[in-house]
């Protein structure tokens, strides 16, 4: 009697615990349930110029395109890019019945968008030289963030941004639609200056699609050893990196070249606020440091560091967005420099190039 | 003991088989209010109708504005050229067409043969924004835009300089003819989403005396 009750004492406990156990390991119960056999397939993660953190919806039919060194191996019309996170995009390929012992450069072209080169995560565009991309078997991610893929290249597209196309959004603007819209660049239902400002951005950098090597184009009768298996960069995860509003990164001014008197160095803080084209933007500067000859310690101010902060901003505006404008009156009260006077030699330090191609960060 | 065993086992497959049918029915129907739930967020979001914000809206009503008060009609463009020595000419390109005509966006694509260089390029003010102007190699790329400014949209007017830059002759001895190419395809005028560039009418070779 005793034992009865003790094996059922036990089997209940056992029931119970292997219930509430499938339950709570819900990778187990979809591995006995939802497993599936899959074919190989590749996502391939990429982004977009463009603010897309409040557009939900954001889709964009893509065209792929794999070559191997010898030529076009296979492409992919009308592929679904989907929203992954912020202004990243995910796609996915079928890669079932490739050579997986081919090293490939993938070619990616989104609607609205110019296409862009891949002969690795790494080297892209004009440094797509050699395929080295490994397309592994079984699901893998290829993440192709490292770069921006630029807008403005609406239907009928030609693989570069002309009068046509500005033309085509300006008489757009305006319009809302909750379909399709060739002009909505960032689709999120309305045509409006963004989208003017993505475009012109583009235009004003005279960007185009990459260039696919004529050698891939034309198949050679004698293929050769292309790349270098064992050498070749498997596709990794990669953190993306910044935002990807059209403004130009604003560096904080560093040295100008005076005679003598010493060095004035600076920590600033603050933020820079602007204009281009409708389109407000907000650069932040956090403690950065610059430094500048000056002729002596009167020179070595805060008002003076803000003024060159100033100066520098709109050099950089005006050098990476015509038509862009500061706001003076915005920016000089959230402008703070601490600075402190070295008397001695000052070596000026060049004046930094302003990359127009990163995306600074956004207040 | 061994019925023990065999008990254990028993009571194992049963609770098994057990857990199972009710996680199934469980995952269906978790799988079925994700699927809802998803539905109702997206219908939500859809049902949402874009907004045009006051800078957009004031955009389109400057832009209507003008578009109002210009004739469309074909616009080209038209050269000068200017003999500063043997071997180098000052070129300059006019949007050339009716004085109340205007146009939103254009291209000029001239092409320097490889005898040419073309430096110094100036844009002039029949647009009031010039956005891309590149020398580059073999061919100099200008895009003039219309803009908006205040309370207006300015138009690219007519009659007015597009561009103007200098070309010089790599090799002075040269007697033949020398001659400067307009781009028939990248070269374009547009005015609310359409072509209003009279072919016929732009320069298509530029010659230099």
């Amino acid at each position: 009697m005793k034992n009865n009750q003790l094996r059922f004492i036990f089997a209940v406990i056992l029931l119970f615990i292997l219930i509430l156990s499938s339950f709570f390991l819900p990778s187990l119960n979809k591995l006995i349930f939802f497993n599936r056999a899959a074919g190989n397939q590749l996502d391939i993660k990429i982004k977009l110029q463009g603010e897309y953190d409040k557009i939900i919806n954001a889709t964009f039919k893509t065209k792929v395109a794999l070559y191997s060194g010898s030529g076009l191996v296979k492409e992919y019309a009308d592929q679904s890019l989907t929203k992954d996170n912020l202004s990243t995009f995910k796609l996915t390929l079928d890669t079932t019945g490739l050579d997986l012992n081919q090293t490939y450069a993938i070619f990616v072209k989104p609607d609205k968008y110019l296409g862009k080169l891949f002969c690795s995560p790494t080297s892209y565009s004009a440094n797509c030289k050699t395929p080295q991309i490994i397309i592994p078997s079984g699901t893998s991610t290829l993440d192709l963030t490292q770069d921006l893929f630029f807008s403005g290249d609406i239907a009928p597209q030609d693989g570069k941004i002309a009068a046509d196309d500005i033309s085509k959004i300006v008489k757009q603007i305006g319009k809302t639609s909750t379909g399709y819209q060739e002009t909505d660049i960032n689709s999120d239902g309305v045509v409006q200056t963004v989208d003017y400002s993505l475009a012109l951005y583009s235009l004003s950098k005279n960007y185009v699609d990459d260039v696919v090597p004529s050698a891939w184009i034309v198949l050679t009768p004698s293929p050769t050893i292309v790349g270098n298996p064992t050498t070749t960069p498997i596709p990794t995860l990669t953190a993306p990196t910044a935002t990807s509003t059209p403004t130009p990164t604003i560096s904080t001014p560093t040295a100008t070249v005076a005679p003598s008197g010493g060095t004035c160095n600076a920590v600033i803080n603050g933020k820079i606020y602007g204009n281009y084209l409708f389109v407000n933007f907000c650069s932040p500067i956090n403690n950065e440091s610059a430094s500048t000859c000056v002729a002596s310690a009167a020179d070595c101010t805060p008002q003076n560091c803000i003024e060159e902060v100033i100066k520098a901003s709109k050099a950089g505006i005006n050098s990476c967005a015509s038509g862009g404008t500061i706001d003076e009156a915005k920016s000089r009260p959230t402008l703070s420099c601490q600075v402190q006077f070295v008397p001695g030699n000052c070596i000026p330090t060049p004046t930094p190039v302003i990359d127009c191609n990163e995306d600074g960060p956004s207040c | 003991m061994r019925r023990f065993i065999i008990d254990i086992f028993i009571i194992f497959f049963i609770s098994l088989a057990v857990s199972f049918v009710l996680n199934y029915s469980y995952q269906k129907k978790l799988a079925l209010l994700i699927a809802e739930k998803n539905s109702c967020q997206k219908q939500s979001i859809e049902k949402k109708p874009p907004v045009l914000t006051l800078s957009d809206a004031s955009f389109v009503s400057k832009r209507d504005k003008e578009l109002e008060s210009v004739t469309k009609s074909p616009l080209y463009f038209s050269a000068k050229t200017n003999k500063l020595s043997v071997s180098r000419w000052v070129v300059t390109i006019e949007l050339s067409g009716l004085t109340d005509s205007a146009a939103d966006a254009a291209d000029l694509k001239v092409i320097i043969p490889e005898d040419l260089i073309a430096t110094d390029l100036k844009t002039g003010n029949a647009f009031p924004l010039y956005p891309r102007q590149v020398i580059d190699g073999n061919y100099l790329l200008v895009t003039g835009l219309a803009s908006p400014n205040n309370n207006e949209m300015i138009f690219g007017k007519p009659n007015k300089i597009f561009a103007e830059f200098t070309v010089s002759a790599v090799n002075n001895n040269q007697t033949s003819k020398r001659q400067i190419v307009i781009d028939a395809g990248d070269t374009k005028i547009y005015l609310n989403g359409e072509s209003i560039l009279n072919t016929d009418k732009t320069v298509k070779l530029i010659d230099l005396p």
